[in-house]
């Protein structure tokens, strides 16, 4: 009997030097509990924090990005984030102010632009939206959004930059990083467990 | 008195040779080069040679070897002998969307090999102990391989339709990489990826596992049990199966493995390092017991890193290599290319081909001395036969006139005795 031996999946927050990347630091423990409470994906119990200046990086071909501040990659870690997607990893950029005039909104999407080309509005009915749970209308709006915070929009759709059909680099400005950054103990308190379109994001990035 | 008897025993030795008793052996002897011209004069002999010794020091010509066969066939004993190079190819389709053709050649060890096909020189490459293997990307025609004077030639055979594979796994990043691996060398590629009971993202339809529809089965790890018996059935009857490290342990597919899975044999810390990852520092499960009809294909130390078998009438190769794709991440700058190459490799290794129509095809020499020995027999040792034309003998039709001389002058005799 030979027991698993792949190699778990690790949630894996991309460090940067321009700006506030660690704004929500319960997020990935949240999210990893809801990969592993619904799917039998083997999930390493804890995230690591890998500095896009490391090739590191590279072992880990989902990386998630987030923050409030102004966003700049350096020239190295252009390279390394570059290189992760040429080899087909997948980038997860979600922007915390939750507006699309925000600076980091607005120097993230001039970065992704940069770095891999121009996004484009994520169809709705990509598989993304039903790899796992089936989310009908396009990502799920968060409680920011339908409080009128930020920007006082629901943002009917994320943004992609795409490699065929496959998303290379997924960029939100939902704000799922306030939307998710809870301990994963309060979920007992929710009707509907909001985090489990971040489970979508793991199963597809590592399905496609 | 002395006509008649002339004519009488001219009679007699006519009736003698008619009866091959007496003649002395008629022993002849040639060289490559003199060959063609040779050939002509002992097949319009009167009577044929009973003896051919030919030194060679190149392979005949396919129509000097058929007429020599004839010759021996027709009773006059026909031996060679010489140091010919045993050159021998073949050419096999690569049974991969990229196409290509694999060169096995056979030549003596050390030597040069020229590769060429109908429109000139493909390659130069010199033979190991087992001959050489050289993939060709394209070619046209007739693929000839010449070394040391003599040259083998074979035809281009046809590429059998190249169906789907379909890949089972679970969710991971091994099963993620592994299909893009293949997608990118242009596999239509099926996959079954379990995420939770009941779940699996499905790429594709999954359909009926048989040979109409898939070249091969890549059973990553133990999600495939399901489909195990499935499996079983479709490598009996022609399909290619790959078996991952972790699917070794499917108690179902433990009639197809090559060999149980050993212990983990995980690489050193410096392996791992980014940019240096490689196939051969990853963690591999090794083949251990392996069967006695399977072949290692591929080690690592003293361990069998990857081995194959056939199953019927279909080829299994197993795959003790954990998370390849840490080398297509972690590897230098090509390790992409490498990794979608190697996995390609390995499914067209293995993937269904339905039977070629050889019937068809014109004879090629593709293996001109073992064609040579199959006609004539092996080479005999220098048997001293001198390579010249046979001492003079009575030709049949000097015979003839002289019997008519002998037999008129007496008949002449006869009518003029009476004038005397």
């Amino acid at each position: 009997m030979v027991g698993p031996l792949m190699t778990e999946f690790i949630f894996c927050t991309g460090r940067y030097e321009s700006g506030d990347w660690d704004s929500a630091p319960t997020l990935p423990a949240n999210l990893i509990d809801s990969v592993a409470r619904y799917t039998e994906i083997a999930t390493a119990p804890a995230g690591v924090i890998v500095p896009l200046s490391s090739e590191r990086i590279l072992e880990y071909p989902l990386v998630y990005l987030t923050g409030h501040m102004p966003f700049r990659f350096t020239e190295v870690e252009r390279k390394n984030v570059q290189k992760l997607v040429d080899r087909g990893g997948m980038v997860f950029i979600d922007d915390h102010n939750h507006d699309i005039d925000g600076v980091f909104s607005k120097t993230a999407l001039e970065e992704v632009a940069r770095t891999f080309g121009k996004p484009i509005d994520l169809p709705n009915t990509n598989p993304i939206y039903s790899c796992f749970f089936k989310f009908e209308d396009g990502p799920p709006a968060t409680s920011h959004e339908l409080n009128g915070w930020g920007d006082n929009l629901v943002h009917k759709n994320l943004k992609a930059v795409m490699k065929g059909d496959r998303i290379q680099v997924l960029f939100s400005n939902k704000d799922y990083s306030s939307e998710w950054n809870y301990h994963p103990d309060n979920k007992r308190f929710s009707a509907v467990d909001n985090t489990r379109f971040g489970v979508n994001i793991v199963v597809y990035a590592l399905t496609r | 008195m002395m006509l008649r008897f002339l004519s009488v025993s001219i009679i007699v030795y006519l009736l003698w040779q008619s009866l091959d008793h007496g003649r002395v052996e008629s022993v002849v002897g040639g060289r490559t080069a003199t060959l063609p011209k040779d050939l002509r004069e002992w097949t319009q002999r009167g009577i044929a040679p009973d003896r051919i010794a030919v030194q060679l020091d190149s392979v005949p010509t396919p129509r000097q070897r058929d007429w020599l066969a004839a010759l021996s066939a027709s009773g006059t004993s026909v031996s060679w002998n010489g140091s010919l190079p045993a050159v021998g190819v073949e050419v096999q389709p690569v049974l991969a969307p990229s196409g290509g053709y694999n060169v096995l050649v056979s030549a003596p060890a050390g030597s040069q090999v020229v590769l060429s096909d109908e429109i000139g020189a493909i390659d130069t490459l010199r033979a190991g102990t087992g001959g050489a293997r050289i993939s060709v990307e394209s070619a046209s025609g007739i693929i000839s391989v010449k070394s040391g004077g003599t040259a083998a030639q074979a035809i281009l055979p046809e590429t059998p339709p190249i169906r789907r594979v379909l890949v089972i796994g679970d969710a991971n990043w091994e099963s993620k990489f592994v299909v893009a691996a293949l997608e990118e060398e242009d596999w239509k590629v099926d996959a079954q990826t379990h995420v939770s009971p009941g779940v699996s993202v499905t790429q594709g339809s999954i359909n009926p596992i048989d040979t109409s529809r898939y070249s091969a089965v890549v059973a990553l790890d133990r999600s495939a049990s399901a489909y195990g018996s499935e499996i079983v059935r479709y490598a009996a009857t022609g399909g290619g199966v790959v078996i991952g490290a972790e699917a070794a342990g499917i108690e179902s597919l433990s009639q197809l493995r090559a060999g149980a899975a050993g212990r983990i044999d995980a690489p050193s810390a410096a392996a791992t390092e980014p940019g240096s990852v490689t196939l051969q520092s990853l963690s591999v499960l090794p083949v251990s017991a392996i069967k006695a009809d399977a072949i290692p294909l591929d080690r690592r130390g003293g361990s069998i890193a990857v081995a194959a078998r056939r199953f019927n009438a279909g080829r299994v190769v197993q795959i003790g290599y954990l998370d390849t794709w840490r080398w297509r991440m972690s590897g230098a700058e090509g390790s992409v290319a490498d990794h979608r190459k190697w996995w390609t490799n390995v499914v067209a290794g293995v993937a269904y081909a339905p039977s070629a129509d050889r019937s068809a095809k014109p004879a090629v020499d593709d293996a001109p001395l073992a064609r040579l020995v199959e006609s004539l027999g092996s080479p005999s040792a220098a048997s001293g036969v001198p390579l010249t034309s046979p001492g003079p003998v009575v030709p049949l039709w000097m015979m003839f006139a002289l019997l008519s001389g002998s037999l008129l002058a007496e008949w002449v005799s006869r009518r003029t005795r009476g004038m005397r």
